[in-house]
């Protein structure tokens, strides 16, 4: 199939896909975790009766199953040296079922593997991975490709550059994108056609991921940006999990409406991916049947894209290209680049794109560096940091293609003049990899004096550009500013330029600084003259756009111009602008003068005055209490149970609220304490009340903090376990030594510092070896629950109150 | 910003190999729930560590610790990225340099590195540098970062650090082109820690009891061999100095702010406090040094705070209530990115005073649940300071208060006996000493006679680019152990509470 049929085709009226591969053959019996190739080529009547059944519901391109058919992919199953061969036999089963009533497309897909800073795969390694396989799929005679189920556009590119270097045929590209619109590594609707039209799709659009409703907006918003037709290819609804496997609910009819409105937000060529059926695309063929397509549109539009954003350099519109990443005059930035260090890049990039910069200048050209390499990794490091589109500035061709080839979105290039050496070397470029261009009216002969020569060579320029396939609209001119004070009438001389590209639908650009050189105070000039600008149409500048006065006279200027947008535009700005000066609004809280905090709040729960003082804290008063309810004639283990406990848990519960904290939990527990030892004796020892368990506590070696230690050592006292307190700072075979020697039940350990954290390990390791077998428990402020089970320990609890009830319930 | 995380990888490892400075105090331990990140696509499950830190309606928005995120596949995230800390560095005039010979005093603190570059024959001080130390990516303290040298042991600390001395080197050489073959001398002051990660020491002694350090300082060599084959444009052979401490806590900053303050040529009684992490504090009478090292935790530099941060641009710096309004001022009226530590005293402080925090540190019924709405993000969401806030604030100043009490105690020493307290460290000048003296941080006594006095550690440095120096403070040195006290830990407990003004 040649490029121009697959044109006439998409011409004629909507074209129809096919649906699911995937979901359909899981139903001819296809398990999960095989290689899905190989199974296919196992059971070659599967594929064969499913394709067949799609071409007879309409379906006039097919997919080949040849979805992971790359290298990486098979390598995981051991079947990388087979891959021609499969490529072969699924491509010519396709072609068998569709048996020429419908084009075969070999189909293509991420490999799994991630492209270099984010994984170690470099570019050029993923598009040989895809020209291997493009090369196996063109010499089974598929008739064009579908590069689909891409959640990168980056990987999405590799596999058009492969795919265009190894041959002619037609390309569709379909990303998938995620709930926010955008796709997986961050990629709106609208970049997709900038960027891969002019690297030679042929199609692009969606797949997979939503439902058709979602992807009303996101069609349209391709559609606006587009000159070759859109692709839809949804699933039949959203994945819901029923019993274990993922189902998809869209009855054929509801898909083939919710798919047909797709068609009116400007779709052109349609199918189904995960759960669509023959009967699905069958209903479709129904649906738009006889139904108009939207055209195509035809007029090109001046957008550049980085991978996540687009810039239209649209009349009725000015901007700033941001300068400061350009070596020359800046020695630290010179040193960093010599080193091969990226943070003053980094920081540039993130500072004029919040200063308002539209897109970003990208020169490295200094002594002592290797350029190009430089230039590859400054795009990657601020492709990554920043989202505006980049203007690639480099003297040397080599460069910006290599440049061109590797930066994730459709790049301006800066520049191309008209000797004939670069502009026979660059416009092939230029149109190879789908870049706008700056062009400087400089000829062999050298800048020209003449504004008839100037406009002139300009004339030339487009018509050679028109010639190496590039369009009018791919081209922003850069009218060279004079300097004043050489040729008074350098800035009108400008203007001239501009009304002249103006009229000929050319975008134009300035470098703005060269026209006060020489002049005190230049800011001033260099103000006026890019208002002077903004009136004439100059759609961009190069500049710094931490300029204050430059970027809020062009926000002004621009709104005098009545851009659209512009008066906002400009309003934003001020605030940003009062921001910097501005503090901060107070919050107004309510009145608080009126209530006093109530820190006595009746305790439904009174049990007592024992159980008053404790959660009081009344330490002074607590032993002369307690002989007077026994003097009153209560029991003294009805004292603990009935008030003392209780009391203590209410305290405990308060400290887990954060309304008590430690002084008030301590005072608590210290009042306990003493009434404890009070009662102690006077319990009589009737066998119900047998000992509870012994609990050796510690704070580990190398630690000496113990203030939560000992309050957890309090703690489990009042509760009754007999504990033994060794210290701080305690080796791990004394504590364990101790454990068996006492036949404790618990040992817990204590750490504040990470430093000493690990020391706890250490425990756990001794009590292994000399067989103690008994629960280990941990805390302390750096200590967690998850570093407990790292470490094997049986617990954790973050304070005092949580321990107790940490130990009954290990000891339950 | 937005970034794309690969899949198989533990997130905060990859962000830390971009460079991508998010807050991680804890160095990645699960055990301070700062190091937050959404998930906008792709799938990242809920870990045990989100559910320790993070709420339902955290979680159900897609908000993970990136400490423990390790997804499948690739995912988009989104992050704030950490702003710059504002180092305390000196008042000076700049000057012109002549190509006069020169000396560079260098303070590596926890946080931030200050340099100053001094005319040696006039003591001028012709410029000065500051940036981040950027070890701060391994922990924001330094007991985190001993953890992570003796969990690695792979001198990533030393190397850090070098670098950021080859970056400040250079800083000075690329703007003052003569300079180069004109340095005579090079000083460094710097806590213990950051000596042994200078040197290349093994740090772990440090982290556990008895603290032993392998070195105090003193050691003299040239710059080649400081920077372990590094190149920088300063001349090779240049000396450095690297001053001398009085123990593992006690540091060679400590001394250099001695020296600074010339607190031992005076017959005045004066207390030196260096407030962080750790509060070292030193009380010089009758030309005797007595020190003690309080460990307050990180709440003092809004670590642990749940709307702390660090004191980066857009920190809440200073809290007014008044008539019910709230009124915070940030550090350099950059918008609101949380609170750093004079922040947290100050709305301390301001809650006491307007009766919304009682004795024990409880907040007023009204903000008990949510906390107190304190400001506004530019996004709107409100910034609370809860009562977990207050806790921790209590914990730390008590720390501190207790640590100085002791030092007084043992010493025999009344607030009235002492003529001058020096607060001095990553404060800078923005601490609001009645504030400190409201919470109970520093004894109200001692605020009166308070001065805040910046950078002591780089003052003294610098002053020693000039001259030797001759005093003998190592012999005139006690250190009390506050681990070692028998009133230390009761007198914690009482301190806690604020006190009845």
């Amino acid at each position: 199939m040649k490029r121009e049929d697959f044109r006439s085709l998409t011409e004629s009226g909507i074209v129809l896909l096919d649906g699911a591969t995937g979901t359909n053959l899981q139903k001819y019996g296809m398990p999960s975790g095989v290689c899905p190739e190989q199974w296919i080529l196992d059971h070659p009547d599967a594929i064969t009766e499913l394709q067949r059944k799609f071409v007879s519901a309409g379906t006039q391109i097919l997919l080949a199953p040849t979805f992971t058919a790359n290298r990486i992919k098979l390598s995981e199953y051991g079947l990388e040296n087979d891959l021609i061969d499969m490529n072969r036999q699924l491509i010519e089963l396709s072609k068998k079922a569709a048996d020429n009533k419908a084009y075969v497309a070999a189909d293509i897909t991420m490999t799994g593997k991630q492209l270099y800073p984010m994984g170690t795969m470099t570019f050029e390694e993923l598009v040989d991975i895809y020209k291997e396989q493009a090369a196996a799929a063109l010499d089974a005679g598929a008739d064009l490709f579908a590069v689909e189920t891409m959640m990168s556009l980056q990987e999405t590119r590799a596999a058009i550059i492969a795919i265009r270097e190894v041959c002619d045929l037609p390309i569709m590209a379909t990303l998938t994108f995620e709930s926010d619109g955008r796709t997986l590594f961050g990629t709106p609707p609208e970049c997709v056609p900038v960027v891969l039209e002019g690297l030679g799709a042929d199609a692009v659009g969606i797949n997979c991921g939503t439902e058709p409703d979602m992807m009303r907006d996101l069609i349209k918003r391709m559609y606006e940006y587009s000159r070759i037709p859109i692709i839809a290819k949804p699933n039949a609804g959203m994945p819901e999990l029923e019993n274990g496997k993922t189902i998809y609910r869209m009855t054929p009819e509801e898909f083939a409406s919710a798919c047909s409105s797709l068609c009116d937000c400007g779709a052109a060529i349609v199918g189904g991916c995960c759960g669509t059926t023959p009967e699905h695309i069958a209903s479709l063929r129904k649906a738009v049947e006889g139904k108009t397509k939207k055209p195509v549109l035809k007029e090109k539009r001046r957008v550049i894209s980085s991978e996540r954003k687009i810039y239209e350099i649209s009349d009725g519109t000015f901007n700033v290209i941001g300068e400061r990443i350009n070596p020359t005059g800046k020695k630290a930035l010179q040193a960093e680049l010599r080193e091969g260090k990226m943070n003053i890049v980094r920081s540039f990039a993130q500072d004029q794109e919040k200063a308002g910069a539209a897109i970003l200048d990208i020169n490295v050209g200094t002594n002592g560096i290797d350029e190009k390499q430089t230039m590859l990794n400054v795009i990657t490091e601020v492709s990554e940091v920043s989202s505006l589109p980049l203007c690639i500035d480099s003297s040397y061709p080599e460069v910006i293609e290599a440049a061109l080839r590797i930066y994730p979105g459709r790049a301006l290039i800066n520049s191309i003049s008209f000797e004939s050496e670069k502009l026979s070397r660059l416009l092939p470029v230029a149109k190879k990899y789908g870049a706008m261009f700056i062009f400087l009216p400089v000829s062999d002969e050298g800048i020209p004096s003449d504004i008839k020569v100037k406009h002139g060579i300009i004339e030339q320029a487009l018509i050679c550009a028109e010639q190496a396939g590039l369009d009018r609209q791919d081209i922003v001119v850069d009218a060279l500013v004079g300097t004043v004070g050489a040729d008074r009438e350098s800035a009108l001389k400008c203007i001239s330029t501009w009304k002249f590209c103006q009229k000929r639908g050319l975008a134009t650009v300035c470098g703005l600084s060269n026209i006060s050189f020489g002049l005190p105070e230049r800011s001033f000039v260099n103000a006026a003259f890019l208002v002077m600008g903004i009136s004439n149409g100059l759609n961009l500048a190069i500049a710094n756009p931490s300029q204050e006065l430059l970027m809020n006279s062009a926000a002004a200027a621009s709104m005098l111009m009545a851009y659209e947008n512009s008066d906002i535009g400009y309003i934003k700005r001020m605030e940003g602008y009062r921001e910097r000066v501005a503090s901060l609004q107070p919050v107004s809280t309510p009145s608080a003068a009126s209530v006093g905090n109530t820190k006595k709040e009746p305790d439904p729960e009174d049990k007592g005055r024992l159980y008053k003082a404790v959660i009081d804290g009344d330490k002074a008063n607590i032993t002369e209490l307690t002989k007077e309810e026994l003097d009153k004639g209560a029991a003294p283990s009805d004292l603990i149970n009935g008030q003392l406990i209780p009391a203590i848990n209410k305290v405990g519960e308060y400290f887990n609220e954060k309304r008590y904290f430690l002084p008030q939990l301590i005072a608590s527990a210290g009042t306990m304490e003493k009434s404890i030892e009070y009662l102690t004796p006077l319990l009589t020892d009737n066998g119900d009340d047998s000992k509870k368990e012994t609990i050796i506590i510690a704070t580990v070696q190398g630690d000496v903090h113990d203030i939560g230690k000992n309050l957890v050592a309090l703690m489990l006292r009042n509760y009754g376990y007999n504990v033994i307190d060794l210290g701080k700072d305690v080796p791990a075979d004394t504590i364990i030594d101790a454990a068996i020697e006492n036949d404790a039940a618990v040992v817990a350990l204590s750490a504040l510092m990470t430093t000493t954290m690990m020391n706890m390990k250490d425990v756990v390791t001794e009590a292994k070896n000399k067989g103690y077998g008994g629960k280990i428990i941990i805390g302390g402020a750096c200590v967690t629950e998850s570093f407990a089970k790292e470490i094997g320990a049986d617990g954790y609890s973050g304070d005092a109150a949580d321990c107790v009830a940490l130990v009954k319930k290990l000891l339950a | 910003m937005e970034i794309v995380c690969p899949g198989g990888k533990n997130i905060l490892k990859y962000l830390l190999e971009k460079n991508v400075t998010i807050d991680t105090p804890c160095a990645g331990n699960g055990s301070c729930g700062k190091c937050r990140i959404k998930l906008i696509a792709g799938d990242l499950p809920v870990t045990k560590t989100d559910k320790e830190h993070l709420s339902e309606e955290e979680l159900s928005t897609g908000i993970r610790l990136a400490c423990a995120a390790v997804p499948d596949k690739p995912v988009r995230i989104e992050l704030n990225e950490l702003g710059n800390v504002n180092a305390v560095t000196l008042n000076y005039k700049s000057a012109a340099y002549d190509n006069g010979v020169c000396g560079i005093a260098i303070d590596i603190g926890t946080t931030t590195i200050a340099a100053a570059l001094t005319e040696t024959q006039s003591g001028r001080i012709l410029d000065v540098y500051s940036a981040e130390n950027s070890q701060r990516r391994f922990g924001a303290d330094i007991v985190t970062r001993i953890r992570f040298d003796s969990l690695n042991h792979n001198g990533e600390l030393t190397n850090t650090l070098l670098d950021d001395m080859v970056k400040l080197l250079n800083h000075f050489a690329v703007k003052y082109p003569g300079i180069r073959k004109n340095i005579r001398k090079i000083v460094i002051s710097a806590n213990t820690t950051m000596i042994h990660t200078l040197l290349g020491k093994n740090t772990a002694s440090l982290g556990v009891y008895p603290f032993a350090a392998l070195t105090l300082g003193g050691e003299e060599m040239t710059l080649k061999t400081l920077l372990r084959g590094r190149y920088s444009a300063i001349d090779k052979n240049t000396p450095v100095y690297i001053l001398k401490g009085f123990s593992a806590h006690i540091g060679a900053d400590i001394a250099s702010g001695i020296t600074a303050l010339g607190l031992l040529e005076s017959d005045k009684t004066a207390v030196l406090c260096d407030l962080g992490t750790n509060a070292e504090t030193v009380l010089v009478k009758n030309k005797r040094i007595y020190a003690i090292s309080a460990a307050a935790g990180p709440a003092l530099e809004g670590g642990n705070i749940s709307c702390g941060c660090a004191g980066v641009d857009g920190a809440v710096c200073s809290v007014k209530i008044q008539d019910s309004v709230c009124t915070v001022k940030t550090i350099n009226n950059k918008p609101v990115c949380g609170v750093c530590g004079t922040g947290v005293i100050d709305c301390a402080a301001e809650l006491l005073k307007n009766g919304l925090v009682d004795k024990t540190g409880r907040l007023h019924d009204r903000y008990f649940i949510k906390g107190y709405p304190l400001t506004r993000y530019t996004d709107g969401r409100i910034l609370y300071f809860t009562q977990d806030d207050i806790r921790q604030l209590q914990l730390a100043k008590s720390a501190v208060a207790s640590g100085i009490e002791i030092l007084l105690k043992r010493t025999d020493t009344s607030p009235e006996d002492i003529d001058c307290m020096y607060i001095a460290g990553g404060f800078g000048y923005y601490l609001n000493t009645d504030s400190a003296a409201a919470v109970g941080l520093l004894p109200r006594e001692l605020c009166k006679k308070a001065r805040l006095v910046g950078n002591t550690s780089l003052m003294g440095a610098v002053k020693l680019c000039r001259e030797r120096d001759n005093t003998d403070m190592y012999n005139s040195f006690t250190e009390i152990m506050l681990s070692n006290d028998e009133d230390f830990n009761s007198s914690f407990i009482e301190n806690i509470n604020f006190t009845e003004e």
